[in-house]
């Protein structure tokens, strides 16, 4: 369960975000909002990537009073990944493996599954948008997280990597795994068993079904 | 002609300038802010005076202008590469002398500040009859500016990859965090990495071979002062690197703790050239290892208290250069190694304090 309270979160003292009281269950849960509505955003606070007011709470953890172990829990894959250009996409994943004390074994199994293996040991500068999304995608999948928060996982990405996206989350979700999303397409779309829709919109989050 | 020009003006020349605002203000900073204005013109005069009469500083000036003009050609060719400049292909249609011309314009401007310094350089050889090395001033930037011209002529009319291959460093074993901030100066500011350092060890070196008749290890502390002051841009570069590239890291599970300390390994292992230039010259080990304390407190606490408001350049300058004076004053009064740890203390409490709660830049 991930319990947002009274979460504010302002840019340059303009208010953007606002949620006074949201509980998020298990399941698959997609976020739903224009551009600009705080769906980003919303992910953003929740990974622990920015700082915010309020609180975020994950099976009893706090965000702001246990940091580490919050983290340890959740893991967040960006839109529009930004990386080191001089690091390979093999450095990144052995640097996650590492912080994230995720099983090297796991990790290449990922790296075999969205294809990565023929361009990984190349430097990030070389990439694409939908190769450095790939290993975004990769990352977020490592660890022994609870939460996995995607955001646009679907844009850019091949229609082969897309299939296996959808079958990784699947697989996840059978282990117990649980996901946000955010995206402008609809859930129909991508045939994913969604358990709630959420509506980023009037700068706050809410349930929608 | 005109219009080419502007295009070169706007594509390579400005951005060149946009790109090396922060080494160019720095390197401003330490040659005309450092003094008082009433000194000023003595002190250049003495200093370009010093390296008309030695060899081996002339020889070292040349180097850096050589090293600049490097950076000046390297990242034209970058600009030829990239994919939203392609029209500068075109340039290969012009006839070679207009060719020639618009890279040595575009040369000329980048390299302005290093011309005007040398102007009051040759005017002062010429007065003081010291005529060989004001000539060999001016052979030396007429070869360097027609070299650039015609290596970047090559470049635009070559059919292969425009961009310079510099050797990469590659280690093949997981980096831990200290190691990828160390990589941004290994990839990708190899200059300003080595220009800091050779000022480090200059400094260093100067104030060590001053006339005293015991050994004092606070000499060559003092021109560590010297050269830690001269760190700016790196420490800038690594706040900029972790604002931008390397913010995904803050989602990770890192204690708070253990981020303070990998940044001051990557301190200590940056701070290794002038330990060994320190070793070499006869400082014992117990005061090499001072100085490295020395050297990591200043360093953490420029980087740790830089968390509480958004990077700026200006401020960040004015703060070394107080924390530089305050230390010189430390280091003379015989007070380095508490003020080190009093600096620790605080850059500790600080980093707990910010870096969690930093928000560098709105969405």
């Amino acid at each position: 369960m991930l319990t947002f309270s009274r979460l504010k979160k302002e840019y340059n003292s303009q208010p953007v975000l606002s949620v006074e009281h949201l509980e998020i269950g298990d399941g698959l849960h997609w976020l739903q909002g224009a551009n600009g509505s705080g769906k980003s955003t919303f992910l953003k606070i929740a990974s622990g990537l920015i700082p915010f007011e309020g609180d975020v709470v994950l099976n009893g953890i706090s965000l702001k009073k246990n940091r580490v172990s919050y983290k340890r829990l959740i893991s967040y894959a960006e839109a529009e990944p930004v990386y080191p250009d001089f690091l390979t996409g093999e450095d990144l994943v052995r640097f996650y493996n590492s912080v994230r004390q995720s099983d090297k074994k796991w990790s290449d199994k990922l790296i075999e599954r969205f294809a990565i293996g023929s361009y990984w040991r190349h430097t990030i500068g070389t990439y694409s948008s939908g190769m450095a999304k790939k290993i975004s995608l990769v990352l977020a999948f490592l660890g022994s997280t609870e939460f996995i928060l995607l955001d646009e996982p679907f844009v850019t990405l091949d229609v082969a990597t897309v299939n296996t996206l959808i079958n990784t989350i699947n697989e996840y979700h059978r282990q117990g795994k649980n996901f946000i999303f955010t995206s402008h397409q609809s859930a129909e779309m991508v045939h994913l068993p969604i358990t709630s829709h959420l509506l980023a919109d009037h700068q706050t989050v809410c349930r929608l079904s | 002609m005109q219009a080419v020009l502007k295009i070169i003006h706007r594509v390579c020349v400005l951005k060149f300038y946009e790109r090396h605002a922060a080494l160019l203000a720095f390197v401003f900073y330490v040659m005309f802010g450092l003094v008082q204005s009433n000194e000023l013109i003595d002190f250049h005069q003495g200093l370009i005076f010093a390296s008309l009469t030695s060899p081996l500083f002339y020889a070292a000036v040349l180097g850096v202008w050589t090293l600049y003009l490097i950076k000046i050609i390297l990242f034209y060719e970058e600009c030829f590469s990239l994919p939203q400049n392609s029209i500068l292909k075109n340039f290969g249609l012009l006839a070679p002398r207009s060719q020639w011309m618009i890279f040595s314009y575009a040369i000329i401007l980048a390299y302005l500040p290093v011309l005007i310094y040398s102007l009051f350089m040759i005017r002062l050889a010429f007065q003081h009859q010291l005529i060989g090395y004001g000539l060999g001033i001016i052979v030396f930037h007429s070869s360097a500016i027609g070299l650039g011209s015609w290596r970047l002529m090559h470049v635009i009319n070559s059919t292969s990859s425009f961009a310079l291959k510099m050797p990469r460093l590659w280690w093949g074993f997981r980096k831990p965090l200290p190691l990828i901030y160390l990589g941004l100066l290994a990839n990708r500011l190899k200059l300003t990495f080595l220009l800091t350092k050779l000022s480090s060890v200059v400094c260093i070196l100067c104030l060590w071979y001053l006339p005293v008749d015991h050994y004092e290890p606070r000499l060559a502390w003092l021109g560590l002062a010297f050269g830690l002051a001269g760190h700016g841009v790196i420490l800038f570069e690594w706040r900029k690197f972790e604002d931008r590239e390397f913010f995904f890291s803050r989602a990770l599970p890192l204690a708070t703790s253990y981020r303070f300390a990998m940044i001051g390994v990557a301190f200590l292992l940056l701070l290794i050239p002038e330990s060994i230039v320190m070793f070499a010259q006869g400082l014992q080990i117990v005061d090499v290892s001072i100085g490295l304390v020395i050297g990591t407190a200043f360093l953490l606490f420029i980087y740790c208290t830089s968390y509480r408001h958004p990077l700026n350049n200006e401020q960040h300058l004015q703060r070394m250069l107080w924390l530089f004076l305050i230390s010189f004053l430390m280091i003379l009064s015989k007070f380095s190694i508490p003020f080190s740890i009093l600096l620790l203390a605080v850059a500790w409490w600080q980093f707990k304090k910010h870096f969690d709660a930093y928000q560098p830049v709105a969405d």
